[in-house]
């Protein structure tokens, strides 16, 4: 076979699917389903900076009205962690790879660049996501203990939630890391040795 | 939108849109996934319409971004935002070819077999080959010397070649 039949071949499969288009309804469609796609994309981070944007006044709200000194120190500390992680996620949303205009290789790049970086904040999140919130409520929670407001049944509840919801949070992390970001990561690692060969 | 911007769109749609599709079928797993990563394109082209400037021309732009959805497309993803990008408006519908064209159907065939086996950065060096994107507009949108490019596309020529004939 002829190399260049290679092109012939190719360029006969404008036969094989005839496409039409409803000019005027492509439009509209465009115009509506682009808006919902934008609000999906922007679900994930959303959902966190909600969850901050609650979390915040109410552990500000704490720091005047709870009685308890631990509680009041475990309060500021969520307060500042929740602020740091609010911007921590704006910082990630203006980092994302959104810019498909660019060349292949630099698009590589990019979500490359991008996905390392979530893997480091993934591989580390027991430092700066877990330990900081399991231990701040812990801190919280000994207000009322060492007060004796809380019977021990109370007690047991509360702690058993917490370390729960902090194993969870760890093992999902986890699980995330592995089965989304490193799989990525190397078949883009991958495509980019190729391009530089 | 602007009315001028939905009219440029419309009409590079029209010259370039057998070309996108080819390039989503070599990606895709099957005619429903070339559907809809065709669909998944077209907003992402609509979507960057705004941006475009006329340094290059609208169809070696647009193969730069059907070529970077095409890498970041995922099957499973695209079921989740299926249910928000349908575009009724758009049809596509299977050729029935007559026997004459039976001979021709098969070697392509073969050729689209052959490509899918190749890696995604392979995909899109021979794609934009294939359709007779000249190596400096090729170099420019993957990326690469047009040097570089002269050597991938001999590569893969060779790799399809094979393929081929161990096919036939």
């Amino acid at each position: 076979m002829m190399e260049d039949e290679l092109i012939k071949i190719w360029q006969s499969s404008p036969m094989e699917e005839q496409i039409k288009f409803d000019k005027s309804r492509l439009m509209l469609e465009m115009q509506s389903s682009l808006s919902r796609f934008n609000k999906l994309v922007k679900h994930g981070i959303l959902i966190e900076q909600v969850a901050m944007i609650i979390a915040i006044p109410v552990f500000l709200f704490y720091i005047y009205f709870v009685p308890f000194v631990l509680s009041k120190i475990a309060s500021i500390l969520i307060v500042i962690w929740g602020i740091w992680y609010f911007i921590k996620l704006k910082e990630w949303k203006r980092k994302k790879p959104t810019n498909l205009t660019k060349n292949y290789l630099d698009y590589l790049y990019e979500s490359r660049n991008y996905l390392v970086m979530l893997k480091k904040w993934g591989d580390n999140a027991i430092y700066w996501y877990i330990l900081p919130t399991i231990l701040s409520v812990i801190l919280f929670l000994f207000g009322p203990i060492l007060a004796g407001k809380l019977n021990n049944k109370m007690i047991a509840i509360m702690f058993v939630v917490t370390i729960s919801t902090g194993v969870f949070t760890y093992i999902w992390g986890k699980w995330r890391v592995k089965t989304q970001y490193i799989p990525r990561l190397k078949k883009i690692e991958e495509l980019i040795k190729v391009m530089e060969e | 939108m602007s009315k001028e911007l939905e009219k440029t769109f419309l009409n590079a749609l029209e010259q370039n849109q057998q070309k996108l599709l080819r390039i989503c079928s070599v990606y895709a797993k099957d005619a429903d996934d070339t559907k809809d990563l065709f669909q998944e394109v077209l907003v992402q082209i609509w979507r960057s319409m705004q941006t475009f400037e006329s340094k290059s021309s609208i169809g070696t732009w647009m193969f730069r971004i059907t070529l970077n959805v095409c890498l970041r497309f995922r099957s499973k993803e695209n079921k989740k935002q299926k249910q928000f990008i349908q575009m009724d408006s758009i049809t596509i519908a299977k050729f029935i070819p007559t026997k004459e064209d039976y001979g021709e159907q098969e070697k392509l065939a073969h050729l689209k077999s052959c490509i899918k086996k190749l890696n995604e950065a392979e995909k899109a060096v021979i794609t934009l080959y294939l359709e007779e994107v000249r190596y400096k507009e090729i170099s420019e949108i993957l990326g690469l010397s047009e040097n570089n490019v002269a050597v991938k596309v001999k590569r893969i020529k060779k790799k399809l070649l094979n393929c081929i004939i161990q096919i036939a």
